[in-house]
């Protein structure tokens, strides 16, 4: 425990032998490509197939027009893969299917070809024949609510594809006794995953009716779950297989390619492999939701915030899929990581014609985050206190109840995680010595520091209604080695190494005897799959568990032969002992051997209790500001979070480097820009889709902080999401440190940045107060 | 088509491609060397990265018969049996290694670095991985990777 053992899976990665979805091969398998639509909203008059059908190599060409008739059972289907667990408050318009007769985004696929080579395939994709009529588009949120806005589903009014609403308390009197009242808008960017493996699915049709599918999904059982409703098959028809997978971040916590290679290897009855092009991955699978905040908030003469207002608008794209999972999580988060007496807050998800919105690690944290942590230090700033200090007096605490479950919290790092952090930037000099306005050095630079903090959560469950199940077994062999079965994905996490690790700690075995399956429906219980933070404090439970039920085993078999209490007898080494007996013991391996040949299994099952355990993290940027050009150069980022227990230092270290990163690229340069006369992505590759590099910013330093959770894996909580949120809130407090000027629409490009020094109305931006001009107002 | 003959870890051979295959596929469909990955197939995320004559080159923007008469090392190539190439020990070690799918173009650039530059600061490698996307974003352990494979292999 607390080992910094390699990864299960690090030597096949660094020889090449390690195989990802498009490294497998099958007899007689065959290609299938989508052809997609160049318009944004449409209505199909005609696919000619006749002339795609003519080329070398082309099998099949399934469409809406033909694919009806070929699997008359398909149905409509969530490509979230919530279907059996929807929310309320939220329409639902049934009508996501696959090839279509109605597009609504660019991108949609309109036809899946198959081909005997991946070449043909391609080929017959881009030059399918295809009559559309187009219709009217709503290409942002501001045309969609428009009265005369086109309609974009059925059953959807007003293109609304969620709204919820919350409020405590009252806030037009706290507004009037606020000492400061600000409001602002903040606008966030299109995020993608940009995960590194291209999407790509395998398929095999089985002799039972049935398909195998190999795909980097995140939930292996969800996905069994939904394509199996869809298709109209059982769920032993159905069997799910995560390869090696080459990142997610969210992208593959929902359908992508996997229903039209399912769709295709049902019709031809072949093996079929679908791949997705890098451009096809950018704009054909869900981003972050884009979201507009506009806040209201009183603060006190301490830098509290007493009332909060807002009105949130999201951009949910064409389809639903994971708004109704992620519109709460912005309204959560907008009050869970302070205490706010008077809120009245509204979150509108509208659908638009543009690519769907969806799952991307943080799911709804990192919007609010940037919009709230930001106006704090606008608030902060303006009644003239130390915005860690004004943090630090409203923050949530032990005792408190949190967003996600009806528990109050047992234990909390943040304060610890606000400490350590705040000395390792050098929080108190940084803030202290320079007044604002600043004086330039010769090279016209400014430098500042920033901050901001979040409480997050472990997954899942806690709330009525969500289904967040993680089970488990541990079968321990007759020759000591142990099986883990479980379904917990590992995207690159780490996770089935810090399974095995807890597998052996719970038995009291050498990690290097333990094995955890791949995440493979056919052979591992119920698992929801790798999101919101869940794998290791839900999966990681199940496996201590059923870890535990099997050396139960062991023990009241050994206790037998050696008549010993089971409860005196303790594993030690490759003996186990009776206590306070040294000379009473057996090899462990003759216990397991007889018991072995006596019929006897040793074996656990194991499920996590269904809690949820809040996590908490600190981020600090130091930023360098060039007035000339708006350049940011982040300089240091120290995040500081509370995993409960690091189980493997070195994983959770990774974790947390890698969100900042991600978090610095939502912070700077990372948007898919939709072009609003013909609703296509106008950066569409990773030429254009800036992903920083690794000389794009700091090496990332982490505070790991240990306050053990109760209902967590040896006190582990979740850890994978909560240090993405607060990077772009941490810089543009920075930024607004060093120069007094706020940005509050992502990503902080050096134009907008230069916009807001200068004060400067651009493209539809609110008009920033002249930082340059003003003469030392609001010192901080 | 073209005749191939070239070099690829330390083999020699030849073979009839088409003139437009590029060297990505070349050496994963061809010859079976799944290794190298691909990741954009438009020269940005280095991902399928090999050595070409000791040099770091996209294999999705060389065509196979460029790779005539040339020395090619794969990630395949790094290790000599199950003796693992100092830097593969080392990102095993280090925890460089997350969703992996980086890892063989960035172990090659790597490869590259040290060759010329057998004691590398920080700075140098951080500037050599600039066209070696990695969104896990491991950076810090792969430098320090890096950097402790430089001081092994001395």
């Amino acid at each position: 425990m607390g080992s910094r053992t390699p990864k299960v899976d690090a030597a096949e990665k660094v020889v090449g032998t390690g195989r990802y979805v498009d490294d497998l091969s099958l007899p007689g398998m065959v290609y299938a490509r989508l052809a997609r639509s160049p318009y944004p909203h449409a209505r199909i008059r005609e696919v000619s197939t006749e002339s795609a059908l003519g080329q070398p190599g082309v099998r099949l060409i399934l469409s809406s027009e033909n694919l009806p008739g070929l699997l008359p059972d398909l149905g409509p289907y969530d490509p979230a893969c919530h279907d059996f667990e929807r929310e309320g408050a939220v329409s639902m318009p049934g009508d996501f299917r696959l090839v279509d007769s109605t597009i609504r985004h660019v991108g949609e696929p309109v036809a899946v070809v198959v081909a005997d080579s991946d070449g043909a395939a391609v080929e017959a994709a881009a030059t399918l024949e295809v009559d559309y009529e187009p219709l009217p588009a709503v290409l942002d949120v501001d045309q969609a609510r428009l009265e005369e806005a086109p309609q974009i589903h059925q059953g959807a009014e007003g293109n609304v594809a969620g709204n919820l609403r919350r409020s405590a308390g009252d806030v037009e009197a706290a507004l009037a006794e606020s000492e400061v009242v600000l409001a602002h808008r903040f606008s966030t960017s299109r995020q993608k995953q940009a995960q590194l493996e291209p999407t790509c699915c395998v398929v095999e049709p089985r002799r039972d009716g049935g398909v195998t599918v190999w795909t980097p999904h995140q939930a292996p059982h969800r996905a069994r779950r939904t394509l199996a409703r869809m298709f109209g098959l059982g769920l032993n028809s159905v069997r799910v297989v995560n390869p090696l997978i080459g990142g997610a971040f969210g992208k593959g916590d929902g359908l992508t390619a996997e229903p039209y290679a399912v769709a295709a290897a049902l019709v031809t009855r072949r093996p079929i492999k679908l791949r997705y092009s890098r451009h096809e991955d950018l704009v054909g699978t869900e981003a972050r939701h884009p979201a507009v905040f506009d806040l209201t908030a009183g603060f006190d003469a301490k830098g509290r915030i007493l009332a909060l207002r807002g009105r949130v608008t999201m951009d949910a794209g064409a389809y639903l899929s994971h708004t109704p999972r992620v519109l709460p999580v912005i309204l959560t988060q907008l009050t869970a990581t302070y205490r706010i007496p008077n809120v009245d807050l509204e979150v509108t998800a509208l659908f638009t014609n543009t690519p769907v919105s969806g799952a991307f690690r943080g799911y709804g944290g990192p919007q609010a985050a940037f919009a709230l942590e930001h106006l704090i230090d606008l608030g902060a700033r303006a009644v003239n206190v130390d915005p860690l200090e004004a943090r630090d007096r409203m923050r949530i605490r032990t005792g408190d109840s949190w967003g996600y479950s009806r528990r109050p919290i047992d234990t909390s790092g943040l304060e610890e995680c606000l400490r350590l952090g705040a000395e390792a930037i050098g929080w108190s000099g940084h803030r202290a010595k320079e007044l604002w306005p600043r004086a330039c050095d010769q090279t016209g630079i400014r430098r500042g520091v920033g901050m901001a903090c979040v409480v997050w959560k472990s997954g899942i469950a806690g709330k009525a209604g969500a289904v967040d199940q993680s089970g488990a077994t541990v079968v321990v062999n007759p020759d000591g080695s142990t099986l883990v079965a479980s379904a917990a994905c590992d995207l690159g996490t780490g996770i089935k190494t810090t399974l095995a690790q807890i597998c052996a700690e719970a038995l009291g075995l050498p990690i290097e005897s333990v094995r955890v399956t791949e995440s493979d429906t056919g052979v591992t219980p119920y698992d929801s799959g790798a999101h919101a933070s869940r794998s290791l404090y839900r999966a990681g439970r199940a496996v201590e568990r059923a870890a535990l039920e099997a050396k139960r085993e062991i023990l009241t078999y050994a206790a037998d032969l050696l008549e010993a209490d089971p409860g005196d007898l303790q594993f030690d080494g490759d003996r186990i002992v009776v206590r306070g007996a040294p000379d009473r013991s057996a090899a462990l391996f003759d216990v397991l051997e007889r018991g072995f040949r006596e019929g006897r299994r040793f074996e656990g099952v194991g499920t996590a209790p269904l809690e949820n355990a809040p996590s908490f993290a600190a981020q600090f940027a130091e930023v360098e500001v060039d007035l000339e050009t708006g350049g940011v150069r982040v300089t240091r980022l120290v995040a500081a979070q509370d995993v409960g227990k690091a189980i493997n230092p070195t994983i959770v270290e990774g974790q947390i480097q890698g969100a900042v990163h991600q978090g610095l690229g939502y912070a700077l340069t990372e948007d898919l820009v939709i072009d609003p006369e013909t609703g296509t992505v106008l950066n569409g590759s990773f030429m254009d889709y800036r992903v920083l590099t690794s000389a794009d910013g700091p090496l990332v330093e982490t505070i790991v902080v240990e306050q053990g959770d109760p209902t967590g894996p040896f006190g582990a909580k979740g850890a994978g999401e909560p240090s993405i949120i607060l990077t772009a809130p941490a810089v543009a407090n920075a930024i607004l440190h060093a120069t007094g000027a706020s940005v509050r629409k992502l990503p902080m490009t050096p134009e907008r940045v230069l916009a807001a020094i200068r004060g400067v109305k651009l493209g539809g931006e609110q008009a920033e107060p002249g930082a340059l001009a003003g003469n030392g107002s609001g010192t901080v | 088509m073209a005749e191939v003959r070239c070099v690829v870890n330390g083999e020699l051979l030849k073979a009839e491609v088409k003139d437009d295959r590029l060297l990505c596929d070349f050496l994963r469909e061809d010859l079976g060397l799944l290794g190298t990955r691909v990741g954009c197939r438009e020269g940005v995320c280095g991902s399928c990265n090999v050595l070409l004559g000791g040099f770091p080159v996209r294999s999705c923007l060389f065509l196979a018969p460029q790779a005539d008469g040339e020395q090619i090392t794969t990630v395949e190539g790094l290790s000599e049996g199950d003796h693992l190439h100092p830097l593969q020990r080392a990102f095993i070690d280090a925890g460089a290694v997350q969703c992996g799918f980086c890892t063989a173009g960035i172990l090659i650039t790597a490869k590259a670095l040290l060759d010329r530059n057998p004691e590398p600061s920080e700075h140098e490698v951080l500037e050599a991985l600039a066209g070696n996307l990695c969104r896990c974003s491991a950076y810090g352990k792969i430098v320090d990777a890096i950097r402790k494979a430089a001081v092994s292999s001395k």
